[in-house]
């Protein structure tokens, strides 16, 4: 491939990355309208009710986050290509960053609602647990190793840590809780229509915005591997013999520790 | 060393994940309990710091003095719980509550924190009724 055909690759990657981060503006911006405009406030907690319209589409985009970690983990072992690691790493950054930020938009609607900022509840602790599981998983990710190593970690962390999600999510129909049970997820939803909508459109924001961040976050990834692997191996060139041919970038196996 | 140190982290995950799964399944870590479960325990419970979960019930709710009292029922049990540390703006009879505190040789909950139970229905304001909207209360 030429500088060339490669520049033009990465201008048409960037153009469907400029429209995902439009639609995901768009889709912020209609949750914002519809959460602090269109919807009316509830009836026992007046305004602060509307921090719903971020705190569920917020912990939606974690649950899917992890999720896609999953997945592109067992697609990693599967397949032994580094594009599903690099997927892995991409979506459980996002995932942790949402995930604090659930815990952040909780804990602001707890105070005012329960009248604490936490509690040791089965939800909350669940969720303080993933939190925690996922940071972890980003640090073993910057130990010191080779690549496929790195990655082979990693995806049986990233398969294993899912377990939680799960547990999360019944932890408040399994066990007594502080935290309400979904008022969404019923056939009819135990929130007038208006209000469901506006869940719904944050849901639908949330999912382009975790689309738009990973598309970009892969990009990076794809950079960063380009520009280790080109640092290392060009210096070797000038030398008499040559012992091989220099590896055509990307070849993320040649790379080692990273910063 | 590289190694040992993967199977520090693991380990750590591994401990989170029994910690989570002994809290939910232990009977000893149950969020709070019931005024039933609390009268059955009876005085082996004195001097413990527990939760009493359920409703408030209505026509109970006494101002004395910087005491709130009040009777939380589980639909089979009434408990009586004299509260010191005051109630979320969003506290009124016929609500989830969960309070904290010791059960008293007086047969009464001695509550410090009262955290009120939020339902999972969400409804509009009666049609010209403005609601109040719940405030951050005390520190």
């Amino acid at each position: 491939m030429s500088t060339a055909e490669r520049m033009m690759g990465r201008l048409t990657a960037r153009r469907g990355e400029k429209v995902l981060g439009l639609l995901a503006a768009a889709g912020v911006i209609a949750t914002a309208v519809l959460g602090l405009w269109v919807t009316p406030p509830d009836a026992d907690e007046g305004n602060v009710f509307r921090i719903i319209y971020v705190h569920v589409p917020s912990a939606w985009l974690a649950y899917l986050s992890f999720f896609i970690v999953f997945a592109a983990s067992v697609a990693y072992l599967a397949t032994k290509r580094i594009r599903w690691d690099r997927l892995a790493a991409a979506s459980a950054e996002v995932g942790v960053l949402f995930i604090g930020l659930t815990l952040v938009l909780g804990s602001i609607w707890a105070k005012p609602t329960w009248g604490i900022w936490w509690t040791w509840d089965p939800r909350l602790t669940t969720t303080a647990v993933l939190f925690l599981i996922y940071v972890g998983y980003l640090a073993v990710r910057r130990l010191p190793d080779s690549p496929a190593k790195r990655a082979r970690w990693s995806a049986a962390i990233g398969i294993v840590a899912f377990v939680d999600v799960p547990i999360v999510h019944l932890s408040v129909t399994w066990w007594r809780s502080q935290h309400q049970a979904p008022a969404l997820l019923h056939v009819a939803p135990r929130m007038a229509a208006s209000m469901a909508a506006g869940l719904l459109v944050g849901v639908a924001a949330f999912t382009l915005l975790y689309a738009y961040l990973v598309t970009f976050r892969l990009r990076v990834g794809r950079l960063e591997d380009r520009a280790i692997s080109e640092a290392l191996s060009p210096r070797l060139e000038p030398r008499s013999a040559p012992v091989e041919p220099p590896p055509t970038p990307p070849a993320p196996k040649e790379v080692s520790a990273r910063g | 060393m590289k190694k040992g140190r993967i199977a520090i982290v693991l380990a750590v995950i591994a401990g989170a994940l029994i910690w989570v799964l002994a809290r939910g399944l232990g009977g000893n870590l149950v969020y709070y309990k019931t005024p039933t479960e609390i009268l059955r325990s009876g005085q082996t419970l004195v001097g413990q710091r527990v939760r009493l979960g359920g409703l408030v019930l209505p026509g109970t709710v006494q101002t004395k003095g910087r005491d709130i009292t009040f009777v939380v029922s589980d639909e089979t049990t009434r408990m009586s719980v004299v509260d010191s540390g005051g109630v979320p703006s969003l506290f009124r009879a016929g609500q989830g509550v969960v309070v904290e505190g010791y059960y008293g040789r007086d047969g009464a909950f001695h509550a410090d924190t009262v955290l009120v139970k939020h339902s999972d229905n969400y409804t509009p304001p009666a049609p010209g009724v403005t609601p109040t909207s719940a405030h951050v209360t005390g520190g």
